[in-house]
């Protein structure tokens, strides 16, 4: 399976993939903890600039987003060491039920994301 | 990309910065979004077109309507002719004629007199236009009109027009910001 955007940076990483905020349920900083470390972050939901911050800082490889604001994706291709996906477009907007269900079966797989091609491979 | 300053400056309505950022980078991304024609989306679409002509024609390009046509701007709607292209002297179109005088003079300064007669009722109007005005007058397009501009002894004799403008914003166009002024200005001039 691939999943291929029109957003994103960041060099071909590999790791676990991690899915978070399923089923409308919102993340929060406290939701990252070093067993983070090297995976491939997958999120459902809109997160904050401090939760990509804080995930940056206990190094995960990679993060996907349903969306994120311009200012914030400007601000982590240039300050954070990780790759980023955005799945839809900029801004604070859902995936939808759908992608959301098809999204949530990759918790646990080894996945590649290549963020020049804007591509995650599982 | 263009900034929220640019945008924004030609917006009739108050706007945050981010929502403004995330509409022009998904714009120059994505292309222009089908399904979302509302009132305020047309507006942005409209800024962004401005901002895109005031770029072209600064790198000295033809306005897009003129390229392969000859007739320079001729397609081109009044509001993207007067801040996009930055028109000066006479146009006159079908339903509106339009009066741009070149440079500027200090604010506040007097910058003309526009006297509007109807033909065969002997009644005339005067207005005094203060320079960074946008003097807007609702024609009947049924009148025959004599428009006179001073100084500068421009003189329009016609009928069909459904409004007369004179842009006396100046020319280059000052160098705005957002705010209630400029949302004012546009406003009119979307009117017409």
């Amino acid at each position: 399976m691939t999943v291929a955007t029109k957003i994103g940076f960041g060099k071909r990483v590999k790791g676990e993939i991690k899915v978070m905020g399923g089923e409308g349920e919102a993340v929060t900083t406290h939701d990252i903890d070093s067993s983070l470390q090297g995976k491939i972050l997958l999120l459902l939901t809109y997160a904050s600039r401090e939760f990509l911050e804080k995930a940056s800082f206990v190094e995960i490889k990679a993060v996907v987003v349903p969306s994120m604001h311009y200012r914030d994706f400007l601000y982590f291709k240039d300050n954070g060491d990780f790759s980023l996906l955005v799945l839809t477009k900029f801004g604070k907007l859902d995936i939808g039920d759908e992608l959301t269900a098809k999204l949530s079966k990759l918790d646990g797989k080894e996945g590649e994301l290549d963020g020049e091609k804007m591509e995650l491979s599982v | 990309m263009y900034s929220y300053e640019q945008i924004a400056r030609w917006l009739t309505f108050p706007i945050d910065p981010i929502t403004v950022e995330d509409w022009v980078a998904n714009r120059e991304i994505f292309g222009r979004e089908k399904g979302d024609h509302s009132e305020q989306t047309e507006e942005i679409e409209l800024a962004y077109q401005v901002e895109k002509l005031r770029e072209s024609m600064g790198n000295g390009e033809q306005p897009p309507s003129a390229q392969g046509s000859g007739g320079a701007e001729e397609d081109l709607d009044l509001f993207l002719l007067l801040n996009g292209v930055e028109v000066v002297g006479t146009i006159d179109r079908k339903d509106y004629l339009a009066i741009v005088p070149e440079g500027r003079i200090p604010d506040g300064r007097k910058l003309a007199e526009i006297k509007i007669n109807q033909l065969g009722l002997k009644k005339e109007e005067k207005f005094n236009i203060f320079f960074g005005e946008l003097f807007i007058k609702e024609l009947d397009p049924t009148v025959s009109y004599k428009v006179q501009v001073y100084p500068g002894k421009v003189s329009w004799t016609g009928a069909g027009k459904k409004v007369f403008v004179f842009d006396g914003r100046g020319r280059p166009l000052p160098d705005f910001g957002p705010g209630v002024k400029s949302q004012e200005i546009m406003k009119k001039i979307k009117n017409i």
